[in-house]
């Protein structure tokens, strides 16, 4: 049995970076091994887990965009106290542990008393998974972030990628993740599927292009040909239309990469 | 279901701070509303000359959060125990433009609820067995009684476990839930909870007129629309029962543990087909 997470399967485990989840991976073979089932069933209780993180964390997320009362909002007060429903004396995590995880490189923030969501939520899910007092390695590069999965076009292999590297993949390049709070990230245009299934989305230029919409339905078209026949062109509405069939062919495509979960341990086996 | 456990405020049978249980209780709460009760008010035409709605034990707030943001002139209340669930509930309503809405922390079982006479125009209660004690029950109704402004009206909608299933394993947890509900004092009996066939008589007897009591039937099998929910609030729902189960001393954890994984097993069978039986009141306080 490696000691190792395997590389290509990061992408189940986001928001965990590669670190957090190699460390996850250790414990759960010191504390939770079944037998030859270790890393199956980790990834198991990873998926359910990352999905009610989601669900949790995304409404108070979403009112750091709006002028919302602080108790409603994603802050230190709410990741501590909501880490803490998972401690023994079920206290918030107090603010000295919180600094020392800022300095060893756990979490980011976006601004005082405001943490980057993603990295705050990776701890959150550790929380829930492991129940030992010490949560973490000693120090991590705060530069480590999430895995998805890429495809560059529909005939191409599937990679995992660290999100830090998704802008120097080819334009038009298919991302997707079980990890629905992707999209909180706006810049990327992921679209979050179902209840909380996960993200998906198309990398887009890194210049826009001078026809955009043209170039955005080539690249359309590579992924659903039969989409040619629902392009009905109107002029002035080209970006509408192409926008809405970019939605339609993205939860299409999901179909097949981000599963519910009453399909999960169904579609694919983990050999260790 | 939120707030017969003493180890959790209220007595709930399960953690209610539990983050997954409160996407447990969200998803339940759109199931219940879209595909067993067929809308946020089926029993009645619409929420004309309804003002002022309280939602006991609201959970997540799913219920009254969608009363607020489909009625904008009435004004919403929902109360619940648990304080992570509220702070969660209020973010929510916040975040989707929902302002005609408050929340209150609340023990539903202790009287008088702080809210003066005749306060709500309907109070909506759905689920409550989990914390509500068998002798607790006719005071509820009698509390709800006081709340409701004269021709005001009062809804609850719960189960009694009655789940139709081929799976064994699923109808033997049912059987462990029943009897560790029935030994915390809640159920009136061993093998079903017994709360729907007392349901019209509490009411009759609290002074309100049974205007109907509707009897739902859902097909969660294999396949159909309701499973994927059923499957979901069952995976998280069973497993968080177990140290509820081992306090009443129903089973032992090993057993406990092969009859879970025994029980996903025959959700996820294209074979598992499964009947949920639900029932409602609807009730009306005569008018002075």
């Amino acid at each position: 049995m490696s000691s190792s997470f395997p590389s290509h399967l990061y992408a189940d485990v986001a928001p965990l970076s590669a670190p957090l989840a190699n460390h996850l991976y250790r414990y759960w073979q010191r504390h939770k091994s079944r037998e030859t089932d270790t890393l199956y069933e980790m990834i198991k209780e990873v998926r359910e887990k990352q999905r009610h993180v989601y669900f949790y964390l995304d409404s108070y997320v979403r009112n750091n965009e709006r002028p919302a009362p602080r108790e409603l909002r994603f802050t230190t007060e709410l990741v501590r106290k909501t880490m803490g429903l998972y401690t023994p004396d079920k206290q918030p995590i107090p603010p000295k542990t919180f600094s020392h995880w800022l300095a060893a490189g756990f979490l980011r923030m976006r601004s005082k008393g405001y943490p980057e969501p993603d990295s705050a939520a990776a701890l959150v899910l550790l929380r829930m998974l492991m129940e030992t007092k010490a949560l973490l390695p000693e120090s991590m590069d705060p530069a480590e972030t999430w895995w998805c999965y890429a495809q560059a076009g529909p005939a191409d292999g599937v990679a995992c990628v660290p999100l830090s590297a998704v802008s120097s993949l080819p334009s038009y390049t298919l991302l997707w993740t079980g990890w629905a709070g992707a999209a909180w990230d706006q810049q990327q245009h992921w679209l979050p599927i179902g209840d909380g299934f996960g993200a998906i989305c198309l990398t887009k230029p890194k210049r826009p292009p001078i026809k955009p919409f043209a170039s955005e339905l080539r690249a359309l078209l590579r992924w659903k040909p039969e989409f040619e026949a629902l392009y009905q062109p109107n002029p002035g509405c080209e970006r509408d239309e192409v926008q809405a069939l970019e939605h339609l062919a993205l939860v299409q495509l999901a179909r097949s990469r981000i599963m519910p979960p009453s399909m999960w341990g169904k579609e694919r086996q983990y050999a260790e | 279901m939120q707030n017969s456990n003493p180890g959790t405020p209220g007595g709930y049978f399960v953690d209610q701070n539990e983050v997954g249980e409160m996407t447990r209780l969200l998803l339940q709460d759109r199931f219940f509303t879209e595909t067993i009760q067929g809308g946020l008010l089926a029993e009645h035409p619409s929420f004309e000359g309804i003002h002022r709605v309280l939602d006991v034990a609201c959970g997540p707030g799913g219920w009254a959060t969608s009363v607020a943001q489909d009625n904008p002139a009435i004004k919403v209340r929902g109360l619940d125990i648990s304080e992570p669930m509220i702070n969660f509930a209020r973010a929510r309503a916040f975040q989707e433009g929902v302002r005609n809405i408050d929340f209150d922390i609340l023990d539903a079982t202790k009287y008088p609820l702080p809210y003066p006479d005749h306060s709500f125009d309907l109070i909506n209660a759905r689920l409550i067995y989990a914390f509500m004690k068998r002798d607790l029950w006719p005071k509820f109704v009698e509390e709800c009684y006081r709340l409701v402004a004269p021709g005001g009206y009062l809804r609850i909608c719960t189960e009694d476990a009655h789940f139709i299933t081929n799976s064994w394993a699923v109808t033997r947890y049912h059987s462990l839930g029943c009897l560790a509900l029935y030994r915390a004092g809640n159920g009136f009996y061993e093998d079903n909870l017994g709360v729907i066939p007392r349901l019209r008589g509490w009411a009759k007897n609290a002074g309100f007129v049974v205007l109907s009591q509707p009897h739902m039937v859902v097909d969660v099998s294999y396949g159909t629309e309701g499973h994927q929910i059923a499957y979901e609030d069952y995976k998280i729902l069973l497993k968080a029962l177990q140290p509820f189960f081992l306090r009443y001393d129903v089973g032992a954890q090993e057993e406990l543990d092969d009859l879970y994984e025994q029980c996903l097993r025959d959700m996820q069978s294209e074979d598992f087909s499964a009947w949920w039986h639900f029932s409602s009141i609807w009730a009306q306080k005569p008018a002075d």
